[in-house]
């Protein structure tokens, strides 16, 4: 099969000033500043950079924006903003800063439209749904959260999922909120259920830790890409190497 | 010697920061405008990445840029097209209704899964990714130093929309992605346009964009 070219996507949750990271999203423990540890992503070869603000208050919006504009002078591969996305004029501020899609995830379950809004405006390329999924117990469906893990909102993942087409987004970034943080690898079964029909561009993350956690998901043959934060920030995880073992095992990606 | 002047074409929308800031990383004098004085006398004109082609159009014609963008090219200012901007120097395109382009190249804008589809189940659109980029015609003069350089590179494409040009000459690299072959770049004499974002594509955009400045 002639397949698309594999992404390996850096993800970087902001809070304030700072690079952080949680387990779950949960006991937030600062790293450092979120443009040393971008400058390196990008210098190992991350494919694309994701900035998420995590508290997305509006006092904390002009942090998010200086750290994106300073990404964006570096930088040069496509970059990420997500975080209290909550109506067009949040996205042309993103835009504007530097970004190059913006991802919805609370507001793209609440006012779907804004979707259709923003990529009418910028093209369905600018426009990522984040979905963040957590295992209901004792069956294999996944209830949609938002909030970053915080808030439930009782809709099912695998059908938001298959609704996000029509709303006109490019490109749809799920999350396992259950891995999220630990580094003990990803949620196979979330990724299959919600890979085996989805039409739109599919980015993965949650618990990705290893080479053989990206292997396993390239395989799934339907997902374009993964999303890895703790594992990097950590040093589990080099972008430069993971690379080179995707290639040396006839995986396709960009060759830099 | 003094540094070369930039024009960057302003439609109104998007980031158009990572390009500015790309292209003067690339060692010319960057400036974003509509003036038509400002197009006369720029050494290079950009036309940008972002946005969809029927609001550009709309956004080129309020500004009155048109004219003095199609006078700058017949007079045979150097002009490169990325992405939207590439797909805007062709004649027409199918999004959101029918509208035209600068038509200073031949041929259409068509959704890239109308392309050519061959055996493939389903492709995704957008297609957003990194490809690579295969040389098929030399380009005279101007642009056969860029393509070489660019020839086997790895760049970023975001993009639903593909070019279908009249005339294959103008069809200096094609891409592959998936089982779906597509033009990349396209150039004529002083026109060069490319699918992929430069600005995006790391070091070999940058390269790229270098190139394109040294002709």
């Amino acid at each position: 099969m002639c397949r698309k070219n594999f992404r390996l996507v850096a993800r970087l949750d902001v809070k304030g000033a700072n690079l952080i990271k949680g387990v779950q999203f949960e006991g937030l423990r600062v790293i450092g500043k979120p443009n040393d540890f971008s400058l390196k992503y990008y210098e190992d070869g991350a494919d694309e950079i994701f900035f998420l603000d995590t508290v997305a208050s509006l006092y904390e919006r002009n942090n998010l924006s200086s750290i994106v504009r300073a990404a964006s002078d570096d930088l040069f591969v496509p970059l990420i903003v997500g975080g209290g996305i909550r109506k067009l004029d949040d996205a042309v501020i993103a835009f504007d800063s530097g970004a190059d899609k913006v991802a919805l995830n609370t507001s793209a379950i609440k006012n779907p439209l804004l979707i259709e809004s923003i990529a009418k405006r910028f093209g369905s390329q600018a426009v990522v749904v984040s979905v963040e999924a957590k295992k209901r117990s004792n069956l294999s469906e996944w209830e949609a959260y938002t909030d970053c893990g915080r808030e439930r909102t009782g809709r099912d993942v695998v059908k938001w999922v298959s609704q996000i087409a029509e709303h006109g987004a490019g490109e749809v970034l799920i999350t396992s909120v259950d891995k999220d943080g630990t580094k003990s690898g990803p949620d196979l079964d979330l990724i299959d259920a919600v890979s085996s029909d989805i039409k739109l561009p599919l980015l993965v993350g949650g618990g990705i830790s290893s080479f053989e956690d990206v292997q396993k998901i390239y395989n799934f043959g339907r997902v374009d890409g993964v999303v890895i934060g703790a594992a990097l920030h950590h040093g589990i995880v080099n972008i430069e190497v993971l690379r080179k073992q995707c290639l040396s095992q006839g995986m396709v990606l960009r060759k830099r | 010697m003094p540094k070369k002047r930039l024009v960057i074409i302003d439609y109104g929308v998007g980031n158009l920061h990572s390009v500015s800031r790309a292209s003067s990383c690339c060692g010319v004098d960057v400036c974003v405008s509509n003036d038509p004085s400002e197009i006369e006398r720029a050494d290079f004109l950009l036309l940008p990445g972002v946005g969809a082609f029927s609001d550009a159009v709309e956004s080129l014609d309020r500004n009155n840029v048109i004219n003095p963008l199609k006078d700058a090219i017949t007079n045979g200012k150097r002009v490169l097209g990325i992405c939207l901007g590439m797909q805007l120097l062709f004649e027409k395109s199918s999004e959101f209704g029918a509208s035209n382009g600068l038509g200073v190249l031949k041929g259409n804008v068509v959704p890239i899964m109308d392309h050519k589809l061959e055996n493939e189940v389903i492709f995704k659109s957008p297609n957003m990714g990194w490809y690579q980029v295969h040389r098929l015609n030399e380009g005279a003069g101007l642009n056969s130093s860029v393509i070489d350089g660019s020839h086997g590179d790895f760049f970023y494409f975001a993009h639903s929309f593909v070019v279908n040009p009249s005339d294959e000459q103008v069809i200096l690299a094609s891409t592959k992605a998936g089982q779906v072959e597509f033009p990349s770049v396209v150039g004529r004499e002083n026109l060069l346009g490319c699918q992929f974002h430069p600005e995006k594509s790391g070091e070999a955009g940058l390269s790229f964009l270098e190139q394109f400045f040294a002709t």
